[in-house]
C-alpha cells in the first residue's frame, strides 16, 4: 500500500483506490451484517430465546432478508418535517462513519491512508456524525426525536474529551499521531502492547467508546424506553436503515480502533506466533471486541421486550442496571461504577447463555399442549344420533348437520349425513362437546388453523373425522363423567 | 495578470483550493442570510469544515483535523443552544424595505472586490524562508510551540484558565 501512496496521484491510482474502497465498503457490510446476526443471536441466548433461526441455515440470511426489506420498504417523510435537512441528516451521519475507516491500518502493509494525524481524523470525522444525528432529530419535527438528537449531542460533549484525552498517554509515549507507527511501537510480544502501561487510558477508552457508540448504558439518543427510538424515530425505510449502517460501522471503527491503540494491532501477542499473518489476528482482535462491546453494552440491558417465561429475570436485572447507569451518568460518578456495572451485566449475560432454552423453535418442535387446551374438534360419524344438540347449543351457529335414516332397515332413528364447523365463527368454547351424549364430537389438542383463504376454515365432516390426533383424554372415552354428565 | 489566473486553475490543487474557498465563501454568505437558526448554523459548519479542507490542501494537516473535531464540536453546541434559545414559530419578520440599499451594496462589493483582485495580483510574496516539512507537521508544531514560543503559549494557557474560572464565577453568581 504503501507505494501507492506514495505514487503521484494519476487516474490509475484513482481507479486503485477506488475499487479498494468499494472492497472495503463490501466488506464492513458483510460485518455488518453479521454483527446485527450475531447480536441478535446473543440478545436471545440471553433471555432464554433461540435468536433468529429461519431464514436460511441457522438464520443466517435474517440479516440479509432485514436489509432487503429496509431497502424497499416505503420512504416516508413526515409532512411537517424540514424535508430537505430531513433527508440530510442519514448522510451527514453515515458518510463520516465510513470515512474513518480509512485511516485504520489493517496489517503492517495493508492500510488506505498513512496519516500522520490519525487519531485526531478518526475523532473529527466522528463528531461530524453527531451532527447529523443531532440534525435529523431536529429535522423530525417531532419531541422524542428532538430529545433524542439533543441527548446525542449532550453525550458527545462529555465523552468526546476523556476519547481523546485517554489516548495522549500513548501518543506521548509513541511520540507521533500516525496509528501505523503506534502499532508498529507495540512489536514484541503482548507485554509490550499499550493497555498494560495505558491500563488506566485504556479502561477510559473503552467507556467513552461504548458512550461514542451509543450504545447501552449510553444510549440515551435512543433510549427506546422512554424516547420511543430517539432521534431517529421518525425514519423508515432505507434512511433509518443509514443510521444503523453508521453505528454498526462504528462499531467496527472502533473495536479496530483499540485493537491498534491498546492491543497491538497486528502485532501477535507471543513472538512464537509471529508466523501468523498480521492480516488474521487483527480480525480475530476485532471480532474479540466487538464481542465485548456487545456482551457488556448492549446485552447488558438486552431490549426486555418480548418476555419469554425465563427472560423476565435477565430483563430485570437489566432493566436495574440500565436505570442504575442513567443514574451514575446524570449524578457524574466515573467510570468505575460503570465498570462494575457493566460487569454485572456480563455476568447475567453469561449465566443466560447456557441456561436452557424455553423458547420452542415452533413448527420443528411442535407445541405441548397442556391436557385440558381446547383445540379442533374431532367428529365419530359412528357414535352420532343427530340428536341436534350440538347445533342448538353452539353460542355462535356453527354447526350445521343433516342427518338421513339409518340404512339399516331393522334399527330406528336416523344417522348422521353431513356435520360442517365454520371455524371462521367457532370460538372453540367447548359447549358442544359437553352437550353432545355420546361424546361423538370431542376436542383435541390441535390448534393449527391457519390458511390463506376462509373458504377452507368451512370444515366438513371428513376432515373432522381425520382430525383424530392429540385427542382429548377425558372426553375420549364414552364412560360419562363429572357433575353433570353423572345423570345422563 | 490573466494568464496567472489560467496558470492558477490548471493545477489540481489550486482547483481544490478554489472549491473549498468558494463553498467556505457560499456558507459564509448563506449563514447571513437564511433565517432559521438550525439553517444558519449549518451554513456555518459548512464554512468551518471547507476551512479544515483548506489548512489540509496547504499541508497543515494538524491545524486541519483540529479545525474539524473543534468546530464540529462547536456546531452542535451551537445547535442545541439555537434550538433551545429561540423561538421557532413567527420567524418571518420583514425587514423595511430599503431599495437603493441594495444597489449601494453591489457597488461597494464591486469596488472592494476589484481592490483586492488588484492587490492581490499585484503583489509578490516572498516563498518563506525556511520551507515548513508538510511531512509530520504536529512534530514541529509541537518543537515550536514548546521551544521558540513557549512564553506565549503558556500565557495563553494561563488566560483560558482565567476565563473558565470566571465562567464558572460567573456561572455560579447566577445561581445564588
Ligand atoms: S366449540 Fe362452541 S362455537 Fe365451536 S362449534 Fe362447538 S359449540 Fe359451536
Ligand atoms: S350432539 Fe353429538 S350426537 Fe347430537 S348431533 Fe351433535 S354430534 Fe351428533
Amino acid at each position: 500500500m504503501m507505494h501507492f501512496l506514495e505514487q503521484p496521484f494519476g487516474w490509475s491510482n484513482f481507479f486503485v483506490f477506488l475499487l479498494l474502497g468499494i472492497v472495503m465498503l463490501l466488506i464492513v457490510l458483510g460485518f455488518v451484517t453479521y454483527a446485527i446476526y450475531f447480536e441478535r443471536k446473543v440478545i436471545g441466548w440471553m433471555q432464554f430465546r433461540i435468536g433468529p433461526n429461519r431464514t436460511g441455515p441457522l438464520g443466517l440470511l435474517q440479516s440479509v432478508a432485514d436489509v432487503t426489506k429496509l431497502l424497499i420498504k416505503e420512504d416516508t417523510i413526515p409532512r411537517k418535517a424540514e424535508r430537505q435537512l430531513f433527508i440530510l441528516a442519514p448522510v451527514i451521519t453515515f458518510i463520516p462513519s465510513f470515512a474513518a475507516i480509512a485511516v485504520l491500518p489493517f496489517a503492517s502493509n495493508l492500510f488506505f491512508a498513512d496519516l500522520d494525524v490519525g487519531i485526531l481524523y478518526y475523532v473529527a470525522l466522528s463528531g461530524i456524525s453527531t451532527i447529523g444525528i443531532v440534525l435529523g432529530g431536529w429535522a423530525s419535527n417531532n419531541k422524542y426525536a428532538l430529545l433524542g438528537g439533543m441527548r446525542s449531542a449532550a453525550q458527545m460533549i462529555s465523552y468526546e474529551v476523556p476519547l481523546v484525552i485517554s489516548v495522549v498517554g500513548i501518543v506521548m509515549m509513541t511520540g507521533t499521531l500516525n496509528l501505523r507507527l503506534i502499532v508498529e511501537g507495540q512489536a514484541g510480544g503482548f507485554w509490550h502492547w499499550n493497555f498494560i502501561p495505558q491500563i488506566i487510558g485504556f479502561v477510559v477508552f473503552v467507556i467513552a467508546g461504548i458512550s461514542e457508540l451509543n450504545r447501552t448504558p449510553f444510549d440515551l439518543p435512543e433510549a427506546e424506553s422512554e424516547l420511543v427510538a430517539g432521534y431517529h424515530v421518525e425514519y423508515s425505510g432505507f434512511r433509518f436503515a443509514f443510521f444503523m449502517l453508521a453505528e454498526y460501522v462504528y462499531v467496527f471503527a472502533i473495536a479496530s480502533l483499540t485493537t491498534v491503540l491498546f492491543l497491538g494491532g497486528w502485532q501477535s501477542p507471543l513472538p512464537v506466533l509471529d508466523f501468523i499473518p498480521g492480516i488474521i489476528l487483527v480480525p480475530a482482535q476485532i471480532f474479540v471486541h466487538r464481542l465485548f462491546l456487545l456482551l457488556a453494552a448492549r446485552d447488558a440491558a438486552a431490549h426486555p421486550d418480548r418476555p419469554a417465561h425465563g427472560s423476565r429475570l435477565a430483563g430485570a436485572a437489566a432493566a436495574r442496571d440500565r436505570q442504575h447507569f442513567r443514574q451514575r451518568d446524570f449524578n457524574g460518578i466515573g467510570g468505575w461504577g460503570r465498570m462494575k456495572g457493566i460487569m454485572k451485566g456480563l455476568g447475567v449475560t453469561f449465566k443466560a447463555m447456557t441456561a436452557k432454552k424455553v423458547t420452542y423453535a415452533y413448527p420443528d418442535v411442535p407445541l405441548e399442549m397442556p391436557d385440558r387446551f381446547r383445540g379442533i374438534q374431532h367428529f365419530e360419524p359412528d357414535k352420532c344420533i343427530v340428536c341436534n344438540m350440538c347445533a342448538k347449543i353452539c353460542p355462535t351457529e356453527c354447526i350445521t348437520l343433516t342427518g338421513k335414516p339409518n340404512p339399516d332397515p331393522e334399527k330406528k332413528g336416523k344417522v348422521i349425513d353431513t356435520y360442517d364447523i365454520n371455524f371462521e365463527i367457532c370460538i372453540l368454547c367447548d359447549l358442544c362437546t359437553e352437550v353432545c351424549p355420546t361424546e361423538a364430537i370431542v376436542m383435541t389438542n390441535n390448534f393449527e388453523l391457519s390458511t390463506y383463504s376462509r373458504d377452507e376454515l368451512f370444515k366438513d365432516m371428513k376432515w373432522l373425522t381425520d382430525n383424530n390426533e392429540n385427542v382429548r383424554k377425558e372426553n375420549n372415552s364414552a364412560a360419562p363423567k363429572g357433575g353433570a354428565k353423572a345423570n345422563a | 495578470m490573466l494568464d496567472r489566473l489560467i496558470g492558477f486553475l490548471s493545477s489540481g490543487e489550486n482547483l481544490v483550493f478554489f472549491v473549498f474557498s468558494l463553498v467556505a465563501i457560499c456558507g459564509a454568505i448563506f449563514m447571513i442570510s437564511l433565517t432559521r437558526v438550525v439553517h444558519m448554523v449549518m451554513a456555518l459548519a459548512l464554512t468551518f469544515l471547507s476551512l479544515g479542507g483548506i489548512y489540509i490542501t496547504l499541508g497543515a494537516e494538524f491545524v486541519g483535523w483540529v479545525q474539524v473535531l473543534i468546530y464540529a464540536g462547536a456546531i452542535t453546541i451551537l445547535m442545541i443552544f439555537g434550538i433551545m434559545m429561540t423561538r421557532h414559530r413567527g420567524e418571518a419578520e420583514t425587514e423595511p424595505q430599503r431599495p437603493w440599499h441594495n444597489g449601494l451594496l453591489l457597488v461597494g462589493a464591486i469596488v472592494l472586490f476589484g481592490i483586492l483582485f488588484y492587490v492581490i495580483q499585484n503583489a509578490t510574496i516572498t516563498p518563506q524562508s525556511a520551507p515548513v516539512d508538510p511531512k509530520d507537521n504536529t512534530l514541529q508544531i509541537g518543537q515550536l510551540l514548546f521551544n521558540q514560543y513557549v512564553i506565549p503559549f503558556e500565557i495563553m494557557s494561563v488566560l483560558l484558565t482565567v476565563a473558565f474560572i470566571g465562567a464558572i464565577v460567573v456561572a455560579k453568581r447566577e445561581e445564588d
